[in-house]
């Protein structure tokens, strides 16, 4: 007895020290992170999702400031590849942007919608306002960065973490270990021979940009526990994600508590909406989803008399973007999806689903899937005599997905936001990277990586020599640019995720390869 | 009816791809009593070895002939430096030691060849099966009539043959088989051989249906793992039974509903449905208890590190120091260092539940990823949706998973050992799949949020939950109940003699067991924050067993021991990188092999089962 009382004792007195340390529960929580973020008002009115352009208060005052900036760079995204606008010369080509003279005073900044909580408010999140969602805790640990408020003058640079005079440190985290490393772990490659280049021209606003990577094991652990090497340990100022949307989401989330500028490739545009931090380069998933369909619709002479199946794949990220589709395939007037099935990522046999699809008469099935899925689909249903049209929505050019479906996917299309490296247009990617790398052959992770490292160093050059995450993030708010390896990126008011006006290259595939069939300007 | 009776053939087509896999993990089961996760890895030897020489290089049937040879030899290789030194070894550490296997397999693969799938040509074409357009093609034909042919070869071998009467003797004793005059290693080697030759010709057959990948193999496997289960682990026609019974009902469950997961709820149902009326399956006969599930075995490394016989309240005072140092630690370390430190001490709470459960009362289970779940997600809810504080919703949680566990050791009093095991682990895949990702849980899409924490922080609440779990452990094995349940694990007939109920303390060490699993699960979704099913996945129930099996599942250190090692072991091969998980693995490989009964021999005095 005497020793089961020392026993609870010691539990107890530890669980008293836990909740001096103030882990002791959520509902003392007050504040979003997003409400301490640069630019955090209480405005908290209902407004469009992002997506919806120009509609929100915020864009409203943007629209003031250059009302067609946004319209005019998308109508022209996708037509320029080269271009030296950024300091090494890199093919980036910056356009004009909203309000976004260099440095921009507060007042333009906040006013254009251009910080993070602008943006924010601009989102439809009821965490925008600065309140944390209902039930949802997320005290942010992390003292909050300096925000730029409106007709404050001029705002501060902000945390100044791995920042020096002389040098920048980037972080990536993505899977280096086990077999998905072996397939994508040398990716960051990609930003690193970006980043050699940009240092060989002299750096960015004077400063030479370093990179470091850390595993994320494709896992959340992973990702949980890389977050916070790069953060922490290292102490970077920025850090990207280009690889794995779930794992993406769990590090996303610490690095914008933190007031970490996150870059990162896509994501489902809800998860979004109170991360002013993250910046993706990729269009969502909801919105390129919808582009496809309007492109059946408005290109391939689909009609409501097509029979159109959705088979994707299950996870927690993608499935936004099939409720997305539901409400643009029915405003396309092609009414409902005959079949929609979400594949498990370990699944093996599709004998069923060919059936169900089949049975149901479906004449084009819609692949958004990792490329053993649609390989498994694909030769399956072949041996059931089925052969519909397929079509596809893909981050990234097709070749991993015709090359391993070995001419199953013949005459398959779709639209990608990024170019295969052996496309047309990759030049100056594929000589900046075999400069530095010249015994590898440049992959599709590498071109990621690469254009992420454009993305940046963009916004590096755009918020000038006072290098702060505030000024950064503000400048990244900005950015609107053609890498010429990817559709147009934009964080201007034509929407934060890659841009609602986000133009696509169409594709299709010949036997087991892939042909690039336009330019990025679908 | 038409489509009715094209799901149910497209069930039976998918019936056949889990049956053949079936087939080769019975008949090692039968004739060894090893539960062999290498199996996919033979199996896409023989299929890369195939298709790398078919159709380019050499007619069919030599492909065939090199494909079958180079599967069976990496069996006999595995049976020869693997599976030979650890035969006394209990069921569940060969199990892992095959898990390493597998991996390694696999790695090397990826690295030889391409982690990419390629997709390769059927076999058969021509003419498909086609019943008033009910159709079956020509390749899943071959499939099942490959799988029906070999099945009535191997029962027609292992009834009339003397050398197959060996193999099915000698799972029960191989002494007597010896006595017969065939040599019990070759009978052995043999079984080993023919059971990867099998995976190989199963490879072989299913790369057109799945990609060549050094991974497809494995996807087919938890469903033939579930097969065999429903067929009987001991009965070939019966894993083809079970594969046709669960591939038709898959089939007809995507029929009606593509709610995810509702198959792995549907086959956990089936499965425990027909367990509970046949404990060893549709056609599976009583095996023979050779010995229990963690009973020591081969000694292994002689080495042992002398420490000094400490007396308890000295053990007591190193023990508080040892806190006391890790919590002081907690706040001196990036909260990176915290985060891993973290982990470990999730893992070791873990695995000190796992030795209530296993290592104290004998039952197995692969589960423990669905207990940690139900706490992790639990307090999500009471802390997000209830808003109660954590210091509360913590422990409710850990009732939560108390009572899960309660339920699934309700089949228990009818199902033990490997049946028992392989439920546990249909039930994580089942919850991992379904049960977590309903709305009222995580959701299907958004995943749940946890009350933000640091990671120093976290490491103070997980660190109170292990020194709890020891505590609770400790007291648990010394009480009357720990002793109960000691008894139980050697022999539950002697435990119904000695007027011990059984069914109250398996009940008893599964309610302890997942109540400390669930607390843990609670602080290792807080440290990830955003958590989704994928969190916990049935991949951690099985690294968690792993890890209990290298520590030492009978014994407290060796449990927190093994926990440890498996939480770092990563971090100090951080340079590895893509080779991480083959040195972790090989290293794995090792710590079994030189020491069988896990690392707690290292230490430990006598060989013992549980109660250190």
């Amino acid at each position: 007895m005497t020793k089961s009382v020392r026993g609870v004792s010691l539990l107890a007195a530890l669980a008293l020290t836990l909740t001096a340390c103030g882990g002791g529960g959520s509902g003392h929580d007050t504040k979003s992170a997003a409400s301490r973020l640069p630019g955090a008002s209480d405005s908290s009115g209902a407004a469009p999702a992002p997506g919806s352009t120009g509609s929100t208060a915020a864009a409203g005052a943007d629209a003031s400031a250059a009302p067609a900036a946004g319209a005019a760079a998308a109508s022209t995204g996708g037509s320029s590849t080269g271009g030296s606008a950024t300091a090494s010369g890199a093919p980036a080509a910056v356009k004009a942007s909203g309000g976004s003279s260099s440095g921009g005073g507060a007042s333009s900044a906040a006013a254009s919608g251009s910080t993070p909580a602008a943006r924010n408010a601009a989102s439809s999140t009821p965490a925008g306002g600065g309140s944390a969602p209902a039930g949802k805790s997320s005290a942010a640990p992390a003292p909050a960065p300096t925000p730029g408020t409106p007709g404050a003058g001029t705002p501060s640079a902000g945390d100044k973490t791995g920042v020096t005079s002389g040098d920048v440190l980037f972080g990536i985290h993505m899977p280096l270990s086990g077999p998905v490393g072996v397939l994508v772990g040398n990716g960051w490659k990609g930003t690193d021979a970006y980043f050699k280049s940009v240092n060989d021209a002299g750096g960015v606003n004077g400063r030479k940009l370093k990179l470091v990577v850390s595993d994320d094991k494709y896992s959340a652990q992973g990702a949980a526990a890389a977050i916070r090497d790069l953060v922490d340990s290292k102490h970077v100022f920025a850090v990207a994600c280009p690889v794995g949307v779930d794992q993406c989401s769990v590090a996303v989330d610490y690095a914008n508590s933190k007031g970490v500028p996150y870059l990162s490739g896509g994501f489902r545009e809800k998860y979004l909406e109170d991360k002013p931090w993250a910046f993706p380069v990729t269009a969502s998933y909801p919105y390129g989803g919808n582009r496809l369909l309007d492109y059946m619709f408005q290109k391939r002479g689909y009609t409501s008399k097509r029979k159109i199946g959705l088979f994707w794949l299950h996870s927690e990220n993608l499935d936004e973007m099939g409720g997305a589709a539901d409400l643009e395939l029915a405003k396309l007037g092609g009414g409902k999806f005959a079949v929609k099935y979400p594949a498990e990522k370990d699944q093996s046999d599709f004998s069923a689903a060919v059936t169900k699809f089949q049975s149901a008469g479906v004449d084009t099935v819609w692949l958004h899937v990792a490329p053993d899925l649609s390989t498994k689909f694909a030769a399956q249903a072949k041996l059931l005599g089925y052969q519909p049209q397929y079509v596809f929505t893909l981050p990234v050019g097709g070749d991993i997905w015709a090359a391993a479906a070995g001419g199953n996917l013949d005459k398959a299309f779709g639209l990608a936001g990024f170019a295969d490296p052996q496309w047309s247009g990759t030049a100056k990617f594929q000589e900046a990277f075999h400069k530095y790398y010249p015994d590898e052959q440049a992959d599709e992770f590498n071109l990621l990586c690469y254009a992420i490292g454009v993305v940046y160093a963009e916004g590096l050059k755009e918020a000038g020599a006072d290098l702060g995450r505030d000024s950064f993030a503000r400048a990244m708010n900005k950015v609107d640019i053609d890498t010429g390896i990817s559709q147009p990126i934009s964080y201007t008011q034509r929407g934060r995720i890659g841009g609602p006006n986000s133009k696509f290259a169409v594709w299709e595939i010949h036997g087991a390869k892939t042909d690039q069939m336009t330019g990025f300007d679908w | 009816m038409k489509i009715f009776l094209q799901f149910t053939v497209s069930g039976v087509a998918a019936g056949s791809l889990y049956a053949i896999v079936a087939l080769g993990l019975v008949l090692l089961y039968r004739g060894t009593r090893v539960v062999n996760f290498a199996h996919a890895g033979f199996g896409a030897i023989g299929a890369y070895t195939f298709w790398n020489l078919y159709p380019d290089h050499v007619p069919m049937l030599i492909a065939l002939a090199a494909a079958i040879a180079a599967g069976a030899a990496a069996g006999i290789v595995t049976e020869r430096l693997v599976a030979r030194p650890l035969a006394a070894a209990p069921i569940l550490t060969l199990a892992v030691a095959t898990l390493a296997v597998d991996e390694i397999i696999r790695f090397t693969l990826t690295k030889l060849c391409s982690p990419n799938p390629r997709t390769v040509p059927p076999l058969w074409t021509k003419p498909t099966l086609n019943i008033g357009g009910v159709v079956l093609p020509a390749h899943r034909l071959l499939i099942l009539l490959v799988s029906f042919g070999v099945s009535l070869l191997l029962a027609a071998f292992l009834r009339r043959s003397l050398f197959g009467v060996a193999v099915r003797a000698a799972a029960e004793d191989l002494t007597a088989v010896r006595l017969r005059g065939v040599s019990g290693t070759k009978v052995t080697m043999f079984t080993w051989g023919l059971s990867a030759a099998l995976s190989a010709v199963a490879g072989i057959l299913v790369a057109p249906l799945l990609g060549l990948s050094p991974y497809f193999m494995n996807l087919v496997l938890i469903r033939a793992f579930a097969a065999a289960l429903l067929g009987g682990f001991t009965s070939l026609g019966g894993s083809l039974v079970g594969g046709l019974v669960v591939g038709i009902m898959e089939s007809h469950i995507q029929r009606y509903t593509t709610v995810p997961g509702a198959v792995e709820a549907g086959v956990f149902i089936v499965v425990v449905a027909v367990l509970l009326i046949r404990p060893h399956g549709l056609f599976g006969a009583k095996e023979t208890e050779t010995h229990a599930p963690f009973q020591a075995g081969r000694r292994g490394l002689r080495l042992r590190i002398p420490l000094p016989a400490l007396s308890p309240p000295v053990q007591r005072v190193i023990g508080l120091a040892a806190v006391a140092a890790v919590a002081v630690a907690a706040f001196q370390v990036s909260s990176y260092y915290a985060f891993i430190g973290t982990v470990a001490i999730v893992y070791a709470s873990v695995g000190v539940s796992m030795y209530i459960l296993g290592g104290l009362s004998g039952q197995l289970s692969i589960g423990h990823s669905a207990l940690m779940g139900i706490g992790g997600f639990g307090a999500g809810i009471l802390t997000q949706n209830a808003g109660l504080p954590y210091g509360l919703a913590l422990p409710l949680a850990g009732i939560a998973a108390a009572a899960g566990a309660v339920a699934i050791g309700l089949p228990s009093f009818r199902i033990r050992g490997l049946y028992l095991a392989v439920v546990t682990l249909t039930f994580a895949i089942a919850a991992e799949r379904y049960i977590f990702r309903l709305d009222a849980v995580a959701g299907y899409a958004k995943g749940l949020d946890l009350p933000r924490m640091e990671p120093h922080t976290v490491m103070l609440w997980a660190l109170a939950i292990l020194v709890g779990s020891v505590i609770l452990a400790v007291r648990v094995t010394g009480s009357k109940a720990g002793r109960a349940m000691l008894v139980l694990h050697h022999d539950e007939t002697v435990a119904a003699s000695w007027g011990i109920s059984s069914n109250h303390y398996k009940l008893l060490a599964f309610g302890l067991s997942g109540f400390l699993a669930g607390c843990a699960g609670v602080t290792y979704a807080t440290l990830i924050q955003h958590v989704t099913s994928d969190a916990f996945g049935a991949d951690l129930s099985i690294i968690l067993i792993a890890m209990a099996i290298v520590g030492g599942l009978g014994s407290i250190p060796g449990v927190i021991a093994g926990s440890i090692l498996f939480a770092l072991l990563p971090e100090f091969l951080k340079n590895a990188k893509v080779w991480i998980p083959f040195i972790q693995y090989s290293i794995l490989l090792a710590v079994i092999m030189l020491l069988p009964q896990g690392m707690s021999q290292l230490w430990r005095r006598e060989p013992a089962v549980a109660g250190e």
